[in-house]
């Protein structure tokens, strides 16, 4: 399972910093449409000008490469933290922070160019707006039922696990001793799979409804500029809405065939993977179409003054609430927009409570869970009383001595590596809960008010001891 | 054909825009019976308000270079009407342009040259 998550984590990772090294760090600035964000003209290949760009080029280029190094290094360094939960938090917490930190060169580039701009005295074409009338709102290359099949299709499969976990149908074919927490799974994982899928079909309509760029006074190569474009979008939304589909199809086989998580796992890796193979696919035809129009190209907007630090769109005179991104790949808000300031509060507000989380799960993994009886209670406390069982009302309660040979499966709840406390099915028997540090072997098995519970103290020692008091007051 | 709208500018955005419609029909980049975007699809693409294209298209519609109705949208009109005169508006402005030149420096020649290429 460990060694799955670092495969996932670095799947995930090492394509998202190289894209971000090859794509907006290019070797060669003369050929790029934009320099770090700003527009790229005539005035900055001038000889003693271009000695300034290549400067500023090569320096936030050598950062930006000293990043990535670094990055790299410290990716491989976290598969080796030995605590699962502290290399989890350490794993989140690095995404955020190294996908800020990789663009740090491109704003220092992108006020450079902006402050050289002034210096040769360049206005931005601050307001000024091109649209090709012929093109207006009559491009679209996005075919409806090229994104709503799969899309339906994934919701069957959905369906038929969900009916499933309910029990409503029996899915032929299952494991012989499936149980409630495998059905939940199945649910669970094809459940996200298709919320994916459910979000990218308005996104794949935005992009396809997104304005039409002018690059020429020639309307027939606006228009197939923007058409090249949005083809290339469209597939690649079509393409990810298929890996979606094929995720969910295969989950739900491999789920009836093997009951093995890592498996699971594995399978994921391969969509990450896959997902990270098709935005590869999408940029490199994306270069191809800039590369091909490139020629052609004689109209230029320069509006660099509304991209804060080159990447933030930010015009209030614009009513459109998307446009394409100038850095990277895809559309961005316009934050000046009241829907793109939502977004941005939005976006924020869930940066803020990640980060809050992952400060909590990382206390709370480092609390001890602690057991003690009082006031005729058996109470579960880590860093707050979590469970509080009634002596009275316990039926039945024995002593386990091995707690690593459990089965523990989450249905719900917290599960750090060695503690889980939550909703579990355990040994096979689903809605347990449990209150289990198993570094400690010794547990106790207590079963009240029509619940099982599985509980151990932070030694084999308090264990027993709880277990004593335990067994004392009943016989009392 | 590519229209051109400067925000800071003193025109209004609703005549810049229905001035380079009037030019490009008068060029021939649009041509006769040629279908424009629909107000929506105009305000989209060009990132203002809807209420501002539909002026527009009121306007020229008013002075007989398109037609709307609810089935086609808009399309430039198969024939506008020409009357042969020019207007007392742009009787005006052609006399400021003039002076303006004239006052620059500008031969009548050369005004005479731009009136050939623009006609």
């Amino acid at each position: 399972m460990s060694i799955i998550f670092n495969i996932i984590m670095l799947v995930i990772m090492i394509p998202c910093v190289l894209f971000i090294f090859l794509y907006d760090y290019p070797a060669k600035w003369r050929d790029k449409k934009y320099i770090y964000g700003v527009l790229n003209r005539a005035e900055f290949k001038e000889e003693k000008v271009a000695v300034r760009v290549d400067e500023i080029a090569s320096a936030c280029r050598k950062n930006a490469k000293w990043l990535l190094f670094v990055s790299l290094i410290l990716m491989v360094l976290f598969c080796f933290i030995p605590d699962f939960s502290i290399r989890l938090i350490v794993w989140t917490s690095f995404i955020f922070v190294d996908l800020v930190l990789m663009f740090v060169p491109f704003t220092k580039g992108n006020s450079e160019m902006k402050s050289l701009k002034r210096e040769l005295g360049i206005a931005s074409e601050k307001g000024v707006v091109y649209t090709d009338l012929k093109g207006a709102g009559a491009i679209h290359t996005l075919k409806k039922s090229g994104i709503i099949v799969p899309s339906i299709l994934a919701t069957v499969f959905f369906l038929a696990a969900l009916l499933n976990d309910i029990g409503v149908i029996k899915i032929v074919g299952l494991l012989p001793d499936q149980n409630a927490y495998q059905a939940r799974l199945m649910t669970g994982m094809t459940g996200s799979l298709l919320f994916i899928s459910f979000m990218l079909i308005p996104i794949a309509f935005m992009m396809d409804g997104i304005r039409n760029e002018v690059i020429s006074e020639d309307s027939d190569i606006n228009a197939n500029y923007n058409r090249a474009k949005k083809k290339n979008m469209a597939d690649c939304m079509v393409m990810f809405t298929w890996i979606n589909t094929a995720a969910i199809i295969l989950m739900m086989i491999m789920m009836c065939i093997w009951d093995n998580q890592i498996l699971y796992l594995g399978l994921f890796a391969v969509y990450m993977l896959s997902i990270m193979i098709g935005i590869f696919l999408y940029a490199k035809r994306q270069k191809a179409i800039e590369k091909r129009y490139k020629k052609e190209t004689s109209v230029e907007i320069d509006d660099d003054d509304n991209w804060i630090l080159g990447q933030i769109y930010y015009n209030p005179n614009d009513k459109r609430l998307n446009v394409t991104k100038r850095v990277g790949v895809g559309a961005t808000v316009n934050m000046a927009h009241p829907v793109g300031k939502m977004i941005g509060v939005v976006a924020i507000l869930l940066l803020i409570f990640t980060f809050v989380e992952l400060i909590y799960v990382g206390i709370l993994s480092q609390s001890p869970m602690v057991l003690r009886v009082e006031d005729g209670n058996v109470i579960c406390h880590q860093m707050k009383d979590d469970y509080a069982i009634s002596i009275s009302d316990i039926e039945d309660i024995s002593l386990g001595s091995d707690s690593s040979s459990l089965k523990l499966r989450k249905e719900s709840g917290y599960d750090m590596e060695p503690k889980y406390k939550g909703k579990y099915s355990i040994d096979d028997e689903s809605g347990c809960i449990s209150f289990l540090d198993l570094d400690t072997k010794a547990y106790i098995v207590i079963r009240a008010d029509g619940k099982k519970y599985y509980i151990n103290a932070p030694s084999d020692e308090e264990t027993q001891k709880v277990y004593n008091e335990v067994v004392e007051h009943i016989s009392e | 054909m590519v229209i051109k709208i400067d925000e800071y500018s003193d025109v209004p955005i609703y005549m810049q825009i229905r001035n380079q419609i009037v030019i490009g029909i008068s060029s021939g980049e649009l041509a006769p019976g040629e279908q424009l975007p629909t107000v929506r699809a105009l305000a989209l693409e060009m990132g203002i308000n809807t209420m501002t294209v539909s002026k527009v298209y009121q306007l020229l519609k008013s002075e007989g270079y398109i037609l709307t109705d609810r089935k086609n949208g808009a399309r430039v009109r198969e024939s506008i009407s020409k009357s042969g005169v020019l207007s007392e508006e742009n009787k005006t402005e052609l006399k400021r342009i003039v002076s303006e030149a004239r006052l620059s420096g500008v031969s009548k020649k050369d005004i005479l040259k731009l009136v050939d290429e623009y006609y």
